[in-house]
């Protein structure tokens, strides 16, 4: 098989935190440890409530922040050995669609303009070719023509997700970052996202990565998914595995507290006490061991279990799994 | 069971240099105490423009134009603002949907919580202190009394969200207006915080209006659904109704592009077109420029809520 066009290996973030004025500082482990593989063609969604480390991955993979540990490489190439050149062209093949729509548009620059700023900066085209490139992505994002000389100020929500999805498909990606990119939307334009995101993923033979904490919009979006609790992966599989078959009680817990429109598909509601840990002091053994309905052994409170292949394809870090009553 | 609030002919609309923004055109409904009403639409509709009228919070340029709001049989726009304060955070409370700013960053917790205690309820300090320290177990804090010394920024949003919620519990109002109050906290702390509130709804007969766009919610936990669409309910019916029959065509659309009514993968049901702006006032039904099934009744003038089903009410030409 091919090397993947995406992998990371015991990737690590940190965040160094100082309590206090004079306070000692602590580690903040973002991400910590971890292993994804994205191949081409494919849709990886990443799931998980906040602070569980999943916009820090998206950041680390863009390169907007160092990682503290691991390493991540493109089509079998470490990013950390790349030169100018060929990070250069990672830069072009890899772009981020961002969840905030008002905030990630420059105020001051017209529609046009922020479309065409990649194409520029690429090297890509210039003059009347650029005008051609960029009036040819707003038809296909489905912005008319005459937005092409407005100020972001002057559309909706949605439209302005349209934009921020057209300047990265300037470039001609390959692979799209998209953290939260429906969150902000109303119900009635985040379907039109959402299809939008789909459509252009058929056309242009796009990979995405799907960074979402609104599991039925995971769960629509991706073909594998991996389920992150305080920095690390505590479940990944095919889309039917982790959602029909999971096997750690997170996954569980996470799926049974998702409000359901159709009474048949409420199942019994596992209500989770307490909050998530702080990542500053993860608890000592499993990490969700504080919040577990199921964790008794002293093995859940002090070892923590590694993310092992429970069936083909199919990873969970359990001591347990297998045995949750469903 | 008795009605605890009787919304009948509000309008709330906001004066703005550009023209009139009606965000609230007209709007009936009621709610009987220990029941759920869930008023569902999306940015802009209205829906929390109705919130902040029923507690007299509107501030200029928004004025109510008329209505009236009664509550246990008073007319809320007929009290003075002293009368209105007696009923405020006392018989009648609001949770907002943004925690931290509901909270008074320089202010611990308990002295918080034991504002209202003080003002309503004529506690000394240390009974209010002591009520202040229980509401904050009953939602479910843990070791109260440490907590009762912090201030905001030391609590999560979950906690923060708690908070608000014992603040407004604080004096057993009759009326709970919950403004969006998990949307902005995760799903399984969403789940602890739904849960408490039904708990503490079902021990005390508190009515319940419930502000949201999660149609999940509603599907869980109203008795009856109002549905809001450019400052007008269209659709009003008990929630298992308007679920198995919608009849108004923005709620199917609603139905329809949710992504847990579809085949994973496939393309979604839309609704085409975005939120009017509702400073210009078309003549026509506000739904019809993006209305699969418009005719040409629907742009001309605007249909009137009619009873399409029993207790069903539509706002739409086809039911004419």
């Amino acid at each position: 098989m091919n090397a993947p066009l995406l992998e990371t290996s015991a990737l690590k973030k940190f965040f160094s935190i100082r309590q206090g004025a004079f306070g000692e500082t602590r580690d903040l482990k973002a991400v910590d440890g971890l292993d994804l593989r994205l191949h081409e063609g494919e849709t990886l969604g990443i799931a998980g409530e906040s602070g569980c480390g999943k916009s820090t991955v998206a950041r680390l993979i863009m390169g907007l922040v160092p990682p503290s540990a691991g390493a991540i490489s493109y089509r079998g190439r470490n990013l950390a050995e790349m030169g100018r050149n060929e990070q250069f062209a990672f830069r072009k093949d890899v772009q981020m669609v961002f969840q905030d729509p008002f905030s990630s548009l420059n105020p001051r620059m017209r529609v046009g303009d922020i479309i065409a700023e990649p194409l520029a900066i690429h090297g890509l085209a210039s003059g009347a070719q650029k005008r051609n490139a960029v009036l040819d992505l707003m038809a296909k994002v489905g912005l008319a023509e005459e937005h092409f000389t407005r100020y972001p100020h002057e559309f909706s929500g949605g439209q302005r997700q349209r934009i921020g999805i057209a300047r990265a498909l300037a470039v001609s990606p390959r692979l799209i970052i998209a953290d939260e990119p429906v969150s902000a939307l109303d119900l009635s334009i985040q379907a039109q996202i959402i299809n939008l995101l789909q459509e252009l993923k058929k056309e242009l033979s796009l990979s995405f990565l799907f960074i979402a904490h609104d599991l039925s919009v995971v769960r629509h979006m991706s073909d594998r998914v991996a389920i992150m609790y305080l920095g690390k992966i505590v479940e990944s599989g095919s889309r039917d595995a982790v959602f029909s078959r999971y096997l750690h009680p997170y996954t569980e817990a996470l799926l049974s507290a998702v409000p359901r429109i159709k009474a048949q598909q409420r199942g019994k509601r596992i209500i989770l006490q307490g909050d998530i840990p702080s990542p500053l002091a993860p608890p000592p053994g499993c990490p969700f061991h504080t919040r577990c309905p199921y964790a008794e052994t002293p093995l859940c409170t002090e070892v923590p279990p590694p993310l092992e292949e429970k069936e083909a394809g199919h990873m969970a870090a359990c001591h347990l799994s297998g045995k949750l009553y469903r | 069971m008795s009605t605890l609030l009787q919304v009948s002919g509000l309008s709330t609309h906001f004066h703005l240099p550009q023209g009139t923004l009606k965000a609230v055109d007209g709007i009936d409904f009621s709610l009987e105490s220990g029941k759920t009403l869930a008023i569902v639409g999306e940015s802009g509709c209205g829906k929390s423009v109705t919130a902040y009228s029923i507690m007299r919070l509107i501030m200029p340029p928004g004025r109510i134009e008329s209505g009236e709001i009664l509550f246990e049989g008073r007319d809320l726009l007929r009290l003075s603002e002293r009368e209105m304060q007696e009923l405020r955070g006392n018989q009648i409370s609001m949770v907002f949907q943004e925690p931290m700013t509901s909270l008074n960053p320089v202010l611990t917790v308990g002295r918080q919580i034991a504002e209202g205690l003080l003002l309503h309820r004529n506690l000394s300090r240390d009974e209010a202190r002591a009520e202040g320290t229980a509401l904050l177990r009953q939602v479910g804090i843990p070791s109260p009394e440490a907590r009762c010394n912090d201030y905001p920024h030391q609590l999560s949003g979950g906690m923060r969200q708690r908070v608000v919620i014992a603040m407004a519990l604080s004096c057993r109002p009759r009326l709970l207006i919950a403004d969006e109050p998990t949307t902005a906290l995760d799903v399984t702390i969403q789940a602890q915080i739904l849960e408490l509130i039904d708990r503490l709804q079902s021990d005390s007969g508190m009515g319940l209006v419930l502000i949201t766009h999660d149609l999940g919610i509603v599907a869980e936990r109203a008795l009856h659904t109002a549905i809001m669409y450019a400052g007008k309910i269209v659709e009003y019916a008990e929630t298992e109704e308007i679920f198995s029959n919608p009849l108004h065509p923005y709620t199917q659309g609603l139905l329809a592009a949710l992504p847990q009514n579809a085949v994973p993968g496939e393309p979604l049901s839309t609704i085409p077109g975005q939120v009017p702006n509702l400073l210009s006032d078309s003549p026509g039904c506000g739904f019809c420029e993006r209305c699969p099934v418009k005719e040409w009744a629907c742009l001309q003038e605007k249909p009137a809520m009619k009873e399409a089903a029993v207790d069903h009410l539509v706002r739409c030409w086809k039911f004419q």
